[in-house]
């Protein structure tokens, strides 16, 4: 006789798109709705004024546009390669924190200040690097060099540095929190050099955490408004044409082309961040 | 606190000439912060000798293998390994071979790969480090499983990938954190056979650290208990057996008990003279720690039916404070005169509230010192 357990007062489970719905309406309001109307913008079959009919123009006249392709450039190399260089940074800073964690040392003072950037507004990151950097600011008294150079591709790249150093120090903490220290160690007893086991035991199992969360702190960084649009004197990314071809002039169907290639180009960050890690994650555990 | 010392020709452990070969710890003493993990530890292993470090958890054996491994600071005393003073060494440069407690194979490399990544570290040439690896392979039967990756491999598999890897850089010396703890308790009787098998058949000085009377007493030749960092007896599993320096070293290693004792003429006098027991049902042996006492280990006692008590004293009534069914006996807890004592009596045994023990002839020992 099967043995089976009293159903008695014991609530019947809904079916789960029921425990979904909640999120999914939210999804659909503030995601999917806009960015319809946005592609529909977009291709000109949109609310007026962009309503002339189905066109491509919009694109061609973006991509045909050497302002619109070198802020694009200018985007990707600025994301792609501040969170690159934050890489160097944090990889040795999460590493450490894991060590201290597990010894149960490490000070929040060190936590609170690392992550403090991911509560600030880009704008205000924008504005601490016109205090250090900007043609009177603090760092530009020592040494003249430094003086302006908020406003050029180097002070933008380390602004976004500061920008994304919480971003991806988060989630690399976690990963790095899961490597077992006894490998290291196994590796260092077996004659290793620090170097050695960090290229051929650290960095290995590190490395679909570390181009995941770049692939998503990429994305994050693409979409930057803020610190950009306070310090946009010389270089320009972007976000700020989305912003420029609605405020002069309302040209909204030339907005939505842009929006939706700034969008493309972080939701192609994240995904092939994702994919890729996958990819690493499997050649590297499999 | 009893303290044997290290280098002590008595106890079967060879002396003098295992300083330039062996592994020889000396006054060690570790620190974490303000806390002593380790004070004062000695101990020696010769080439192809097992010595087990056991104790309690927290008695600070593993920190007694990390120190030796490099892993952590020493805060006192001096490591020799191969008549090198290695104390203050990187662990890179010790030439130890260490297997974690949790085997830590590295899980993006193949066995093979696993194996040979020492020797690559050493620049091994190629066709050498392949030759090595394939011994090693062999060593612990694993040629077939050579191109596996670790989360294809059972836990008895990692253990022997771990090994293997540990010895293919030929170490001075092996070190193996509580080697089978990680294994299913149904398992380890078997594994524990084979890896006593793969440790005969290699020239290293074997340390083993585990919390495993079982363990240390099959694959020690001789073995090192650590109470609260401190060592309580360096000696072969036997004498250890035979002779504890204390009651501690007696309970955690076969739950047997040592009471202190008074001879009388032709009687042992235990319990302030609650229990008096004629000498010939005694194995007298002599003791080299300190004063007369009585060990009795779980076959040492019987249980005598109450009509058949004897009245001259050398009955020892007790009360019953657990009784558990064993399979092919039961295993009584019972206590007397403030102590607790095990006792093992066949399964059909009448047990009350209280019972009459007496001692089974030859079966419990009464320790003298030489006079």
């Amino acid at each position: 006789m099967p043995v089976r357990a009293p159903a008695r007062g014991r609530a019947v489970p809904g079916p789960a798109w029921l425990a979904a719905l909640p999120a999914l309406i939210v999804i659909g309001l503030f995601s999917v709705h806009p960015v319809m109307v946005m592609v529909a913008g977009s291709l000109g079959v949109g609310r007026p004024p962009a309503d002339e009919g189905l066109t491509l123009d919009h694109y061609t006249r973006a991509f045909g546009s050497e302002t619109v392709r070198s802020a694009l450039l200018d985007s990707v190399l600025i994301a792609g390669g501040s969170v690159l260089l934050v890489l160097l940074v944090a990889v040795p800073v999460v590493l450490r924190q894991a060590d201290d964690d597990r010894h149960g040392r490490g000070g929040v003072a060190t936590d609170v200040l690392l992550t403090l950037p991911i509560a600030l507004p880009g704008i205000i990151i924008g504005f601490f690097a016109i205090v250090l950097t900007g043609r009177t600011g603090l760092l530009g008294l020592a040494w003249g060099g430094f003086s302006g150079l908020a406003y050029t591709f180097s002070g933008l790249l380390v602004a976004y540095m500061y920008f994304s150093l919480p971003r991806v120090l988060g989630p690399l903490r976690g990963a790095a929190a899961t490597l077992d220290p006894a490998l290291t160690e196994s590796a260092r007893t077996l004659g290793a050099s620090r170097t050695r086991v960090f290229t051929t035991v650290t960095l290995p199992l590190l490395l679909p955490a570390l181009i995941e969360t770049s692939g998503t702190a990429i994305a994050v960084a693409l979409g930057g408004y803020g610190t950009v649009a306070t310090l946009s004197e010389g270089v320009r990314l972007l976000p700020l044409n989305v912003a420029n071809e609605l405020t002069t002039g309302y040209r909204l169907a030339d907005s939505s082309a842009l929006a939706v290639i700034l969008a493309v180009t972080a939701v192609l960050a994240l995904v092939l961040g994702r994919a890729l890690s996958r990819l690493v994650r499997r050649a590297v555990a499999a | 606190m009893t303290t044997t010392v290290s280098t002590d020709s008595r106890s079967g452990g060879p002396d003098g000439a295992v300083r330039a070969a062996g592994l020889a710890v000396d006054d060690l003493n570790v620190r974490y912060g303000d806390t002593t993990a380790v004070e004062g530890v000695s101990l020696d292993v010769a080439p192809a000798e097992t010595v087990a470090v056991i104790g309690p958890s927290g008695c600070g054996k593993s920190s007694t293998l990390r120190a030796v491994a490099g892993l952590v600071p020493v805060a006192g005393g001096t490591i020799t390994l191969a008549g090198r003073d290695v104390t203050s060494l990187d662990p890179a440069r010790r030439n130890v071979g260490l297997v974690p407690q949790n085997y830590a194979v590295f899980p993006h490399m193949t066995v093979a790969a696993n194996i040979a990544y020492g020797l690559r570290a050493r620049g091994v040439p190629a066709s050498e480090r392949r030759a090595r690896v394939g011994e090693m392979l062999d060593l612990t039967r694993l040629t077939e499983l050579a191109e596996r990756r670790p989360d294809q491999l059972s836990g008895g598999q990692r253990q022997r990938v771990a090994l293997a890897r540990a010895l293919a850089i030929r170490p001075d010396t092996l070190l193996l954190d509580e080697p089978l703890a990680a294994l299913d308790p149904q398992l380890r009787g078997g594994l524990r056979r084979e890896l006593s098998g793969m440790l005969a058949a290699t020239e290293c000085a074997t340390l083993i650290v585990t919390h495993d009377q079982r363990e240390a007493l099959s694959l020690g030749s001789r073995i090192l208990l650590l109470r609260d960092g401190r060592p309580v007896q360096f000696d072969t599993p036997r004498r250890l057996w035979d002779d504890p320096a204390d009651a501690f070293v007696a309970d955690f290693l076969s739950g047997a008990v040592l009471l202190e004792a008074e001879r009388d003429h032709d009687h042992a006098v235990v319990m302030d003279g609650r229990w008096r027991i004629p000498v010939r049902e005694l194995d007298v042996r002599p003791t080299e720690h300190g004063s007369t006492r009585l060990l009795l280990h779980h076959d040492g006692l019987g249980v005598v039916d109450e009509e058949e008590t004897p009245d001259d004293g050398s009955a020892l009534v007790a009360e019953v404070e657990h009784v558990e069914f064993t399979g092919d006996a039961l295993h009584l807890t019972v206590r007397a005169g403030g102590h607790a004592l095990g006792v093992r009596v066949p399964p059909g045994t009448r047990v009350g509230r209280s019972v009459a023990l007496t001692v089974n002839p030859g079966r419990a020992a009464l320790l003298t010192p030489n006079p």
